[in-house]
């Protein structure tokens, strides 16, 4: 069959670079794909600090980060096609795009997926009231602000501590703009500790466990929200209603991966994820489409977002030259305290240590990983805390695997 | 201020009614205007309601609303063809679960037979499954209506509006009215900055009804909102339904109904509640579990994870009229006509209603003499998502703009959303624009495209990005800029 590129990535934000140079470096014919005008993806718009520390060990704003890969691509001969959409993708890796130029058909050797992911929104999390202008997601705000120049509002109040919205509490405070507070439905910050520290207690900024906007008041622009104490199964408590006054509410509760594009293309997702389920190769159900990035699983850090789209560009470029082969694949599932792993297959024989990426499903202050097969421990980890605003990495190595040919579940065992 | 402008017939009230109205009389030669109260049309109770085009077996037999809706509800195909909006010719089922559901169904059967709606019949769980496999399989008997279907009562509604307004009708939106003089031969209709004289004034106020046949001195029928809470489900959740389902009904309303949409997501609605307030459309907790429980009673497969979002709407009841809709010239003032109190099922009654309007109009002295011209087509503006290949390039040659995708979730083009500005009473806002070619309707509620729709709006209607509106008058999306200073390179 006659490819018009080997490998093709469908968006360019930093997954779709991370693994559109992977892949360059095979030698193969390579294109971007990227509905904004510009590569970078939401990096543009994060002008806060903090990206890089792990991958290249310097502290970046989200557009240096992004300018790196940019210019590692724009020096190969890679293509990259801006302002362009696509709208669908077929099991024989035929995609379907439009740009100003028409309608394209691009055939590909191997498609890597690396649309990223949205906001929840405030229908997905059904808070109650009316439905003035001012409520934004922390990301909409974000941009807005950093990339239109504009103001959302002048007093603000915050639902979710995902790490948007306590970075939006840092930058709105420092344009002038009141955040009157942060509220978090559950017991415990959804957003990495160097975030509340920086963004929140170093401004005064108050969070609120276990507290959530109730009612939303305000029939043009929003007026007011109610916010109400939340007993264990998140049902408000009457009686601890508060009202307060605010022009702009913000919310960052939670991201999901964009996989609309993926399920059309018969992908089967993760329903713990909503990224599609993955081997080792990070490659779906589908041979040939990989997935990397925001839209295989939601991360706290962009460093590990561009090492996995590299595993994902590395792969796809070994199934282009015929690397790949089909192998015995054994399922990874999440146990005790554990919300979801990735890969969610691996072979029975690997050569080298696979990273494992999971997350907890609440904060566990001692606890040890235990990976058990067949019921068995065959695994029991080092005593640490663990939190759910942190991804976890666990290298399953050869010799577990070779060891134990059958499923594994990788679980927290807490400690008293 | 400038001269007073002059018609012949004044429709106050642009929902679904008023629309409805316009366009029938843009027909006929005659100078005729619609009042809109809010910034864009079809921003009421037509924008919160189910959009189910009943067939008409619920109305009691004899009422004025029996007789409008089975006709209403029969000119929709034709009307959806002519006017290019959408409309499914789904049918409804009314489940029956107990054996004291019988009786409510024949009942309604009956009623319905004697009210000539076509085709009904009572069926059992085998036809129900071959209808919807989708419907509670618990079920054991069903009314089905072929007749029925649904549209996006806003689409309908714009459709409307933009037809009367090419055929002549001049449409006036931000004009709340604030009073009305009757003159010896005429009224001097008076909203915040303008007064327009007119010789006919249809009341189709909407919830505000009687506020307005108040100001000339009427005060037969006083209206009052029946509140409903809706839920949208996305199109992802994976199935798609074939009919829309109710259960056996209450006293007032249908009860909580789930409804297939035109656009392939399915809406749950709704709750119902007479209330004082006009303006509250806030949603609360306790309506949208009712909505959930209601919805899985009639099909079990509906997944609350899939909600992208919850509204209400408030729906005109005239009260002690026995639940039936008020279309009548005013036997005191010589001129004025009620339609009012149009609730459910006001979205399919309207061409109906429209129609009825015209003879009462004609019957207070009204020459109603037809138009040459009269030009009964609209075309929609092009739906990119759904044109295949071949037209989808063609699109974008013809229009560059058609290859610039804005809203991701529901695959809208720059192209269809400067059609929807400038089209006539085009969108002004972001809700309008929303509306017309659903640039925001999706799953991300706006999160990706808003600010993309916020620029081409300013860009489009030369105005400053701060000036653009969600919705109503105030509903700014953005309070200013962040910095003032221009950059000098």
């Amino acid at each position: 069959m006659e490819f018009n590129y080997d490998v093709v990535v469908v968006g360019g934000g930093p997954a779709g670079l991370g693994a559109a140079a992977k892949a360059k470096e095979s030698g193969l014919k390579v294109a971007i794909l990227e509905r904004n005008f510009e590569l970078g993806g939401i990096l543009n718009q994060c002008i806060h600090s903090g990206f890089g520390l792990g991958y290249f060990g310097e502290d970046l704003t989200g557009p240096e980060y992004s300018e790196r890969f940019i210019d590692l691509i724009n020096e190969q001969d890679i293509e990259i096609l801006l302002n362009t959409m696509v709208i669908e993708i077929t099991s024989d890796r035929e995609i379907t795009a439009v740009n100003k130029n028409g309608l394209l058909k691009i055939k590909a050797g191997a498609i890597i997926l690396a649309m990223g992911c949205r906001e929840r929104t405030r229908g997905a999390i059904k808070i109650p009231g009316s439905r003035p202008s001012g409520v934004f997601t922390a990301g909409q705000a974000q941009r807005y602000m950093n990339l239109e120049n504009l103001k959302p509002g002048k007093k603000v109040v915050i639902l979710g501590s995902g790490d948007i919205g306590l970075i939006m509490a840092r930058r709105m405070t420092l344009e002038g703009i009141k955040v009157l507070g942060v509220y978090e439905l559950m017991p415990y910050a959804n957003g990495l500790q160097r975030n509340i520290k920086q963004c929140l207690d170093d401004f005064k900024i108050p969070l609120h466990l276990s507290t959530t906007v109730i009612d939303i008041i305000g029939k043009n622009r929003l007026e007011a929200v109610i916010v109400a104490q939340v007993d264990e199964k998140g049902n408000p408590i009457e009686g601890t209603e508060e009202k307060i006054e605010c022009d702009t509410l913000l919310l960052s509760t939670g991201l999901i991966p964009e996989n609309e594009l993926s399920v059309k293309t018969g992908i089967i997702l993760n329903k713990l994820t909503n990224g599609p389920l993955v081997n080792a190769n990070l490659e779906t159900n589908i041979r040939g489409i990989f997935a990397c990035g925001n839209a295989l699983h939601v991360h706290d850090l962009v460093d590990y977002v561009t090492k996995e789209a590299e595993l994902a560009g590395q792969k796809a470029a070994d199934f282009v030259r015929g690397k790949t082969s089909l192998s015995e694949n054994i399922e990874v599932t999440p146990g005790e305290n554990v919300r979801y792993t990735v890969p969610n297959y691996i072979p029975t024989h690997i050569d080298g240590a696979i990273k494992l990426y999971f997350r907890v499903t609440k904060p566990i202050e001692s606890g040890r990983i235990v990976v058990k097969a067949n019921g068995k421990t065959i695994f029991t980890g080092k005593e640490d805390a663990f939190k759910p605003s942190e991804m976890m990495i666990f290298y399953l190595t050869p010799k577990v695997v070779a060891e134990n040919l059958s499923d594994l579940t990788v679980a927290i065992k807490e400690e008293k | 201020m400038g001269k007073m402008q002059e018609f012949d017939v004044i429709v106050i009230g642009g929902g679904i009614v008023g629309t409805a109205i316009a366009r029938e009389l843009s027909r006929f030669k005659l100078r005729t205007a619609l009042l809109e109260a809010n910034v864009d049309i079809g921003a009421a109770s037509t924008k919160g309601n189910g959009g189910v085009t009943h067939s008409g077996y619920d109305p009691k037999q004899g009422t004025l609303k029996s007789k409008i809706n089975v006709k209403g509800t029969l000119m929709i195909p034709k009307l959806s063809k002519e006017l290019g909006f959408k409309f499914i010719n789904s049918g409804t089922m009314t489940l029956g679960f107990e054996d004291s559901d019988l009786s409510v169904l024949q009942k309604l059967y009956k009623n319905g037979l004697a009210n000539g709606v076509p085709g009904i019949k009572l069926i059992g769980r085998d036809e129900i499954l071959k209808i919807d496999k989708k419907a509670n399989p618990k079920a054991t008997m069903a009314l089905h209506a072929p007749t029925a279907g649904v549209v996006d009562p806003f689409e309908f509604a714009i459709a409307l509006a933009e037809n009367a307004s090419e055929n002549g009708v001049e449409f006036f939106r931000s004009q709340k009215v604030i009073g009305i003089e009757k003159e010896k031969n005429h009224f001097v209709v008076k909203t915040q900055n303008n007064s327009y004289k007119t010789n006919y004034i249809v009341n189709a106020a909407g919830v505000y009804g009687s506020e307005v046949a108040n100001m000339v001195g009427i005060y037969d029928y006083e209206v009052k909102p029946r509140y409903g809470e809706i839920l949208v489900i996305d199109k992802a959740i994976g199935f798609q339904l074939s009919s829309v389902f109710f259960p056996v009904p209450g006293n007032h309303t249908k009860g909580v109904a789930v409804i297939p949409t035109p656009d392939g997501n399915i809406i749950v609605g709704s709750t119902a509640r007479m209330t004082e307030d006009k303006e509250d459309v806030s949603v609360t907790r306790e309506g949208i579990s009712e909505l959930l429980k209601g919805a899985k009673l009639l099909v079990p497969d509906i997944d609350e994870r899939y909600l992208i979002r919850e509204f209400a709407g408030l729906r005109p009841v005239a009260i002690n009229n026995n639940d039936d809709f008020v279309i009548a010239a005013s036997k005191e003032v010589k001129g004025f006509i009620n339609a009012i109190g149009i609730q459910s099922p006001g979205v399919g009654a309207a061409p109906a209603i429209a129609e009825y309007v015209m003879d009462i109009l004609s019957n207070e002295g009204l020459e109603l003499k037809e138009k040459e011209d009269f030009n009964p087509y609209r075309t929609a503006i092009v739906d990119f998502s759904e044109a295949n290949d071949q037209e989808k390039s063609k699109l974008i040659k013809e229009n560059l703009m058609y290859g610039n995708v804005i809203c991701r979730c529901e695959c809208v083009t720059e192209a269809e959303i400067v059609q929807a500005i400038h089209r006539p009473v085009g969108a002004t806002t972001v809700d309008g624009v929303k509306r017309r070619v659903r640039a925001g309707m999706g799953r991300c509620q706006g999160g990706f495209c808003q600010p993309k729709v916020v620029s081409i709006l300013a860009r489009e209607l030369r105005i400053p990005l701060e000036a653009v509106l969600l919705e109503n008058k105030n509903s700014n999306i953005v309070i200013g800029k962040l910095k003032h200073q221009e950059v000098k390179g």
